[in-house]
């Protein structure tokens, strides 16, 4: 891609993106330079590439390929955590509930009277504990605001997965953050 | 249906995304199931308080800044050289945009084209920097300026920029005649750094509008021409809005409300408006 107007077209139509790209990075690898790795990795893929870009939908596209940066990156340095999240497909396809086993530093003391620094404290750790493939579509889809079709494009997965996926990682934010807070958790945050 | 089944669909009502026929299902069954309700009422809840409370990161303003700086030197073909800028620090630093853009013919690396690229990297950092994205009014539902923006991206996207490529406001301007209901002002800014580029034949808000193209340095400026119908409510108070990161100014003078769309920073987009409004004015 010499052509100096394809070059600004990606810039323009890429860079802002930016934002998104790196929070979605952040959310997936856990930690600040990881992300700026990916993200780094993730445009230069998307430069190589653009010709393939039809659009209109520059985010999705590029979260796209983002996603799956994170995804190269973590079965080089979390593979865990991707193993798990064969072991929660294989669980959803055969209709079995799964058992989440939150990271133990996620575990504390029960308390019913907490600031909202510390509820948010609380919401945000309970969401970087979920398995990934739940952690991704609740970032998607409640942070950053995507519909259910652009989820579906960027995770590379069936609109019908993406329903289920929200309502079981959701479902373990609910009994983990209610058990975890008292039955007032989800009401004062 | 049963509340098992209800679980599921559950979240696609809150997220707004059942259809009509699966959301009076549902409303049907949560106005008689209490436990339904209480699910309905703590996953809203939920929602509501992760929307407000997770953590959102910015991209750091080194990064942005090494994504500007890989954008501007990655897909040129290697220049070669000076010897005297072999091994020195200045080796990675790439032409200044604008001397690229004007294919300017010397390609010497020097301290006066790096101090340009860290000054107009510097900008792009401020620009479009993450606090600026964030605090910026959420335009949630501004139909027309998403239109604006969605044909901003389009006349990016497709090599249909311009119908009509020019920077003479005299050939521009009268190509608009009869193709649209009101005639924008068509002038060229260049000594101001805004160079008139071409017009094009848009359509907004079901109706053919006027929109010219202007280059700001390397970004470009999309201004549509609408009319105000009669009837409608004439809003002179210029208001901006960001949307996906671009960023949009709208005004009215006369029968025309102006529609600026550009990933330019706030304050060049008002003195590419204040340009465009004393254009306006001078012209009675």
């Amino acid at each position: 891609m010499t052509d100096p107007t394809q070059r600004d077209a990606f810039e323009q139509l890429m860079l802002p993106h930016l934002d998104d790209a790196f929070n979605l990075a952040r959310w997936l690898t856990g930690n600040r330079s990881d992300a700026e790795d990916v993200v780094q990795e993730a445009y230069l893929k998307a430069l190589k590439h653009f010709a393939t870009y039809r659009g209109p939908e520059a985010r999705a596209w590029l979260l796209t390929i983002v996603r799956r940066c994170c995804f190269s990156w973590l079965k080089v340095n979390r593979s865990q955590q991707l193993t798990f999240m064969e072991d929660e497909a294989i669980a959803e396809i055969a209709g079995r509930p799964t058992v989440v086993a939150l990271h133990p530093k996620a575990v504390e003391t029960p308390e019913t009277q907490l600031n909202d620094k510390e509820r948010r404290k609380h919401l945000n750790s309970a969401v970087e504990n979920l398995p990934l493939a739940y952690r991704e579509v609740v970032v998607l889809r409640d942070l950053q605001g995507l519909s259910y079709k652009e989820i579906a494009e960027i995770a590379e997965i069936p609109i019908g997965t993406v329903m289920s996926r929200l309502a079981r990682g959701r479902d373990h934010l609910l009994k983990h953050l209610e058990q975890r807070l008292g039955g007032e958790v989800a009401h004062g945050l | 249906m049963d509340c098992d089944r209800i679980a599921t669909l559950l979240n696609a009502y809150i997220d707004g995304e059942l259809d009509l026929s699966g959301t009076l299902t549902l409303e049907g069954h949560l106005a008689h199931c209490r436990s339904c309700k209480e699910k309905h009422d703590r996953l809203a809840n939920l929602t509501a308080d992760l929307r407000n409370s997770l953590e959102r990161y910015p991209a750091p303003a080194d990064l942005r800044e090494r994504m500007t700086l890989m954008l501007a030197t990655r897909p040129l073909p290697q220049p070669a050289l000076p010897p005297e800028a072999r091994g020195s620090d200045l080796v990675v630093v790439p032409m200044a945009r604008q001397e690229r853009d004007r294919g300017a013919g010397s390609r010497k690396w020097g301290r006066r084209q790096f101090l340009a690229l860290a000054a107009s990297i510097a900008g792009v950092a401020v620009v479009s920097g993450a606090t600026t994205y964030w605090l910026m009014p959420h335009a949630e539902g501004h139909g027309m300026a998403e239109e604006v923006v969605a044909s901003h991206i389009r006349s990016l996207m497709a090599s249909h920029l311009t119908d009509i490529a020019s920077a003479d406001q005299h050939t521009v301007k009268p190509w608009f005649d009869g193709k649209v209901d009101v005639a924008p002002t068509v002038a060229d800014y260049s000594t101001q750094g805004f160079a008139l580029m071409g017009g094009r034949l848009d359509y907004l808000d079901r109706r053919p509008v006027a929109a010219l193209v202007y280059r700001h340095r390397a970004h470009l400026i999309n201004m549509f021409a609408c009319p105000v119908l009669a009837g409608e409510e004439r809003e002179t108070k210029p208001e901006a809005l960001s949307i996906r990161g671009y960023n949009v100014l709208y005004w009215t003078a006369g029968d025309v409300t102006y529609w600026a769309v550009s990933d330019v920073a706030p304050a060049d987009l008002q003195t590419f408006r204040n340009l465009v409004q004393e254009a306006t004015a001078s012209r009675g």
